[in-house]
């Protein structure tokens, strides 16, 4: 009754031994690439997260070869054409401007998924160090940093971005800075507390006490061992800032026209919900599309990276 | 634990004053003339001028910003520039508007949320389990803003089930301003005894409330499952099963309540971002609340007003944390420990 | 179901887990106020021999044989009859004390539901409580405590004084003193003695500590590999049969002290 007769049978993946922290490989037979198929086979969600991700990344690599109209995207217009509903030369019809609205969903995803990594990135660079520092050295210094990221985590991110884009003008770039501004925060503070509890770990001490300067410690011991959380966070916040990002074009502060973002676009059929719904129907299905792929791989990886749900969902 | 909280609690204002002064910085660097603002189109140089040095433009940044901390801790937030009413004033009444509809939007996804969780984790790996998962996922994707516009489509202009937008239905209106008190509608129906504008109000409420719920309907269910499944493999849980309680028992009344921490956690968090980011769906649903205040305010370069509305969001925000370190040991007697 | 039959009677009992056959036992029988003694290392399948007389094994378990209470089958019982006899009529005292309660219930609060549960009327609860403790030596201060505010041996105290209160006629203790101090190990083992005294109850005592079984059991059966392998009185310690239980005792220094002890 006690431990061995467990009644909850883990969904699959727990059965192998210790977690390899940041790893996804367990001890065992066979290559890591079958172990990660293996893994990825048993997850329906995780497989299809990552069947459209695949298929994103195709559409962002192929779009001027898959749009049927290229130039629709850029600055192309053609009123005659303006508001067809879907079929025929276009499947999912024009808009305001009789740009094809599958073209222009096409070439969206470089600008979707490209801002969104970018902006990622971005905030790893600045929230990894700042984190990782705080929650290494500790103390008094940790705390002062910790308020300051306390500060920019209640600083309400529409507000910000507006200002932003009330000084510098909209645009896209300024959108990304805005987002960046309020998204570091919160690796820096994931980075911290993993990195504050790792500190505190004998082997950790042991390094320290064998003379080991404290950055190399740092570098080679606690990051590693904390990127598993920041791994699926990230994951799971491609699919939040793609979304962010759309909100921000949508009010007019991002991405300006004729860029064909997806938020933008489904602004654009705003006013035309209820005669022409395609013109903001579609745009709008391929942020949720998107965001989702993204959702799902960071959910899936979840297990296996983030066993304690340290990343926020 | 009183001491934390209280040291807690002192941080917070820091940072919320932190928030403010950053705020107000940021306002002060923005382009453009304030002093024109108030002044009006019309104004002549002399009167510019005047108008300048009576807002305290003229002074140096940090001087500025120094007399604006003194004066929030005094209480005085400040004139607003394009309403010239108090900026608490406004930004209270913009305030409790907001939170009327982020409360209710909580409220609706805690009670839709939750029940998925604990479905799901009854159902573990059968179909009500996945199709909660999946329904989690998307509730999570979906983009607010599209989300709304679909709604008012089909259940507004289609159905005719809800109203589009506004806040109350037009023939009311001069009921309800004269009822305003709280700014609240429901709260504000409620003392002046008027059942239709309560109905109104409500009806009203609903779909951008609904909007609002989609991501934490999503995020409950995925947390309350998990937390839930992890309290079903404890030992008080083996205990009562061979205590002889049924299933449905010991999944309501034994483990649910202390599952709840994590669920908890993410209101507080959910709570102090939708009340930061309101002015989307204020947008799409015509309500008057601090979102559309906030893009006024910086439409107008509202140095007091911006600094106002962003200290607020973030006292909210943090005092909901706060809240929810208090109530989380009272729900897990296991967090009372001392030193926590 | 006249008195003469055991209180619990177990023959052909096979436990198989994914092919794997884990328990394989031929007869193993309770008398009613009898205090037997199940020993064996871990892994030897005394627990889940526990778990499925209650029918509280994982699902992918298989298992035969017959489980006879009182005249009652409960292998493969349905639930409905189960849940009438867990608590009930068979109580369960687990290794981890405090973490057994509900940690969001007061003791009191825990004891009161389970009684209310097997529909102990009204009136009589409040008594029955208080015999209870009286019955474990258990302050009834200590009730409006949470669990995480009561030692191991309290929290102990409170799971058996369950049983009391709900006149259960046999309790299971799976390693019910493994994670207490030792004191504490030899009160809780004095409590079951007194118990079968006071209240008749039978008690089926799962442990390792071949030690403290000895001082406590009127019988011993040793377990290894899911199999008893001996059985007798206090004699199988000063007097072992087999290897299994040649190596639990000349493992166990303390045993010596008792072997000098044994009545």
């Amino acid at each position: 009754m006690s431990g061995s007769g467990d009644a909850v049978d883990r969904a699959g993946g727990r059965g192998s031994s210790s977690t390899a922290p940041g790893g996804l490989g367990a001890s065992g037979p066979g290559s890591a690439l079958g172990r990660f198929i293996g893994y990825v086979v048993r997850r329906p969600g995780l497989a299809f997260g990552l069947a459209i991700v695949i298929v994103l990344a195709v559409g962002a690599v192929l779009a001027p070869v898959l749009a049927p109209f290229p130039g629709d995207a850029g600055n192309d217009t053609n009123l005659l054409a303006a508001l067809q509903p879907p079929g025929g030369l276009h499947p999912l019809g024009t808009d305001l401007a009789g740009r094809d609205i599958w073209s222009r969903v096409l070439f969206g995803v470089r600008i979707s998924v490209g801002v969104s990594v970018v902006v990622i990135v971005a905030s790893l660079f600045v929230g990894v160090p700042v984190g990782l520092f705080a929650g290494a050295v500790g103390g008094k210094l940790d705390d002062l940093l910790m308020r300051i990221v306390d500060i920019f985590l209640a600083f309400p991110s529409l507000l910000l971005a507006l200002a932003i884009a009330a000084t510098l003008g909209p645009s896209m770039e300024h959108a990304a800075i805005a987002i960046v501004v309020s998204w570091w925060p919160w690796y820096a503070r994931l980075m911290r507390g993993e990195a504050a509890a790792i500190r505190g770990r004998a082997y950790v001490e042991a390094a320290l006490l064998l003379g080991i300067p404290r950055w190399r410690v740092a570098l080679r011991h606690i990051l590693p061992n904390a990127i598993g959380p920041i791994i699926v966070q990230a994951s799971l916040d491609l699919g939040g800032v793609i979304l962010t990002f759309a909100a921000l074009s949508f009010l007019g502060l991002g991405a300006q026209d004729p860029t064909p973002e997806w938020g933008l676009m489904v602004e654009q059929g705003r006013t035309l919900t209820s005669t022409q719904p395609w013109v903001a129907l579609y745009p709008g299905a391929a942020i949720m599309i998107a965001a989702l792929a993204f959702t799902l791989l960071g959910e899936g990886l979840r297990e296996r990276l983030d066993p304690k749900g340290l990343a926020r969902p | 634990m009183r001491r934390i909280l209280i040291r807690r609690g002192l941080q917070s204002l820091l940072v919320a004053l932190g928030v403010g002064l950053l705020a107000f910085v940021i306002t002060r660097l923005l382009p453009g003339d304030a002093a024109a603002t108030w002044a009006g189109p019309r104004a002549t140089a002399d009167q510019l001028a005047r108008v300048r040095g009576q807002l305290g433009l003229d002074r140096p940044l940090p001087e500025q910003a120094f007399r604006y901390i003194a004066d929030l801790v005094t209480g005085n937030w400040g004139t607003s520039i394009h309403t010239r009413q108090p900026v608490l004033t406004d930004v209270s009444g913009r305030f409790m508007t907001s939170l009327e509809l982020v409360s209710i939007a909580l409220l609706i996804a805690a009670l839709i949320g939750i029940p998925m969780g604990v479905l799901a984790a009854s159902w573990r790996g059968r179909p009500p389990d996945w199709i909660a998962g999946i329904a989690s996922s998307l509730l999570a994707s979906v983009p607010v803003f599209w989300l709304g516009l679909l709604l008012q489509l089909l259940i507004a202009t289609q159905l005719h089930w809800l109203p589009v937008a506004g806040r109350w239905d037009r023939t009311l209106n001069d009921v309800a301003v004269a009822a305003t008190r709280t700014h609240m509608v429901l709260v504000d129906a409620v003392l002046a005894g008027n059942g239709t504008l309560f109905v109104s109000g409500l009806s009203h409420l609903l779909m951008p409330a609904i909007v609002i719920a989609a991501y934490p309907i999503g995020l409950f269910a995925r947390l309350t499952r998990a937390g839930l499944l992890e309290t079903l493999g404890e030992e008080h849980v083996r205990m009562a099963r061979a205590t002889g309680y049924t299933e449905r028992t010991i999944i309501w009344r034994f483990a649910l309540r202390p599952s709840m921490g994590p669920v908890l956690s993410a209101l507080a968090l959910v709570f102090g971002f939708a009340l930061g980011n309101t002015f989307l769906v204020e947008n799409l649903f015509n309500f008057q609340g601090l979102g559309s205040y906030a893009v006024d305010s910086i439409a107008a370069l509202d140095a007091p007003a911006i600094a106002g509305t962003t200290i607020l969001v973030a006292l909210a925000y943090l005092a909901a944390n706060l809240v929810v370190d208090l109530v989380r040991p009272v729900m897990d007697p296991r967090l009372r420990e001392a030193g926590r | 179901m006249t008195f003469d039959e055991p209180l619990l009677s177990i023959r052909d009992l096979v436990i198989e887990i994914r092919g794997r056959r884990l328990v394989d036992v031929a007869e193993l029988s309770v008398d009613r106020g009898q205090i037997v003694g199940l020993v064996g290392e871990s892994g030897a399948g005394k627990s889940l021999l526990l778990s499925s007389i209650l029918g509280l094994l994982p699902t992918d378990a298989t298992v035969r044989g017959n489980i006879v209470f009182d005249g009652l089958e409960l292998r493969g019982a349905s639930e409905r009859l189960l849940r009438s006899v867990r608590g009930r009529r068979i109580a369960v005292v687990l290794q981890a004390a405090r973490a057994a309660l509900t940690p969001t219930l007061r003791a009191g609060t825990w004891i009161e539901r389970a009684l209310v549960l097997h529909r102990v009327p009204t009136p009589e609860r409040r008594a029955r409580i208080a015999h209870a403790l009286d019955a474990v030596r258990l302050d009834p201060a200590l009730l409006r405590r949470y669990p995480y505010q009561l030692s191991g041996g309290e929290a102990q105290r409170v799971a058996i004084a369950l049983a009391v209160a709900l006149r259960a006629e046999l309790i299971l203790a799976d390693e019910a003193t493994s994670a207490l101090d030792v004191t504490v190990q030899a009160e809780v083992a004095e409590l079951f003695r007194e118990l079968r005294e006071t209240e008749g109850t039978a008690v089926l005592v799962v442990s390792h500590d071949l030690a403290l079984v000895a001082g406590l059991a009127d019988r011993i059966d040793i377990i290894a590999d899911g199999s008893i392998v001996e059985r007798g009185g206090p004699s199988v310690l000063t007097d072992p049969q087999h290897r299994v239980t040649r190596e639990l005792v000349t493992a166990n220094p303390t045993l010596e002290r008792v072997q000098e002890t044994a009545p």
